[in-house]
């Protein structure tokens, strides 16, 4: 199901791995701290938030009285928003995809590309702590990685503006290359977020959680 | 005379205890055995209430998949991971048919089947959902997952962003 992803061939990258990366590259990221680490596999985003909104404000002689709405944001209301942002129909078991670099992109129920919506969504795989073990050799990984995680929406059709954000917990295994050279990687991420930002600029705020499971092969060719 | 009374009462207490002594050693070491034909107590309560109460499956659901592997070997969590998927698949889809495939799965006997059913029902995000997550709620046990259950029913009860976009639209006639 999710090894049909490699269509969108999406690179790879977790902070072991990068002992394995050519010197300038790891000059580069020793310059450049905030160098983003990525998330090892493309997966699926479910997202399950609540947000907060000031529903109304009135004084009443010498009280003032204030009611908040709560509103519920989840991966198929956002997967609407995004239709109507990109003026587009998205077939029947279409999904939103969070690509390890942090771009968003809407599929099919095959994992076939049919929108970039980096524009309007992505996804910020921060700092990150590596608990686990990494062969060098043969590639093969199982760790928990701590992540600084983010994700930020921008719909300005719909006037929405969110940014939530979280420690998020990976766990991430790839197995040891077969004889075909072929590694299959698994990523299972859980993040509980606080978000902040407008809806027709008004202020909102929130909480959730993020998961983002995916697998993917790989074939070193 | 006194103590003569007093030898005769003692003589007629030494001759009840005998012939009451074999009496109560057989009465009360055979009462374990007078009752072993009986289901024991445990028993009886085990086969009155089942050791989880799971609800039963709604006969308008499709049955619960069962694991045809043995629990804590590779396969069975190799079973587990890929209906976890298959149930999360499921959600991105808008038809009955895959809300009652996912809906049956909060039945499943096994723990982490009915975690990736919860989560399957909270991501397919339909309020027909509510009474099913309401049902099994109040038969599980298990009060994390009676809690998660209710949470979930409670969330899905609150309007979507897009419900109140439209509200908002209708109401300024855009």
């Amino acid at each position: 199901m999710h090894g049909t992803m490699i269509c969108l061939k999406w690179p790879k990258t977790t902070v072991m791995k990068s002992k394995s990366l050519p010197l300038p590259l790891l000059l580069a990221a020793a310059l450049f701290p905030a160098l983003p680490v990525q998330a090892t596999v493309p997966s699926p985003l479910v997202l399950n938030f609540t947000f907060f909104i000031q529903a109304s404000e009135v004084t009443e002689g010498n009280l003032f009285k204030g009611e908040v709405e709560a509103v519920r944001l989840n991966s198929k209301d956002l997967l609407a928003l995004l239709a109507t942002q990109t003026v587009q129909t998205f077939p029947k078991g279409a999904r939103i995809v969070v690509d390890p670099d942090g771009d968003v992109y809407v599929t099919d129920k095959n994992g076939v590309l049919i929108v970039d919506v980096s524009a309007f969504a992505f996804a910020d795989f921060g700092g990150d702590l590596f608990n686990g073990v990494y062969n060098t050799v043969t590639e093969q990984e199982k760790s928990k990685i701590y992540i600084a995680f983010g994700l930020e929406l921008n719909l300005p059709v719909e006037g929405l503006v969110l940014n939530m954000t979280g420690l998020a917990k990976e766990n991430f295994s790839a197995s040891k290359p077969n004889n075909q050279g072929t590694q299959t990687l698994k990523g299972k991420i859980a993040c509980t977020v606080t978000g902040r930002g407008t809806l027709e600029s008004s202020l909102i705020l929130g909480e959730g959680k993020i998961d983002l499971t995916g697998k993917e092969v790989e074939t070193d060719l | 005379m006194i103590s003569s009374r007093k030898s005769l009462a003692a003589g007629v207490l030494l001759l009840l205890a005998a012939l009451l002594l074999p009496w109560g050693i057989q009465r009360f070491s055979s009462t374990p055995r007078e009752e072993s034909g009986a289901a024991p107590a445990v028993g009886r309560a085990a086969s009155i209430r089942p050791p989880t109460k799971l609800l039963a499956v709604d006969p308008g659901l499709p049955a619960p998949q069962l694991s045809p592997h043995p629990t804590g070997s590779a396969e069975h969590r190799a079973w587990l991971r890929d209906r976890g998927e298959a149930l999360l698949d499921l959600s991105w889809n808008d038809d009955v048919e895959s809300l009652n495939g996912i809906l049956a799965e909060l039945s499943n006997p096994d723990p982490e089947v009915r975690a990736s059913a919860l989560a399957a029902t909270l991501n397919f995000g339909s309020r027909d959902a509510i009474p099913r997550l309401q049902a099994v709620a109040l038969a599980t046990e298990d009060p994390l997952e009676r809690k998660n259950l209710q949470d979930a029913a409670e969330h899905l009860k609150l309007p979507s962003l897009t419900e109140v976009l439209a509200k908002r639209k209708q109401a300024t006639g855009k």
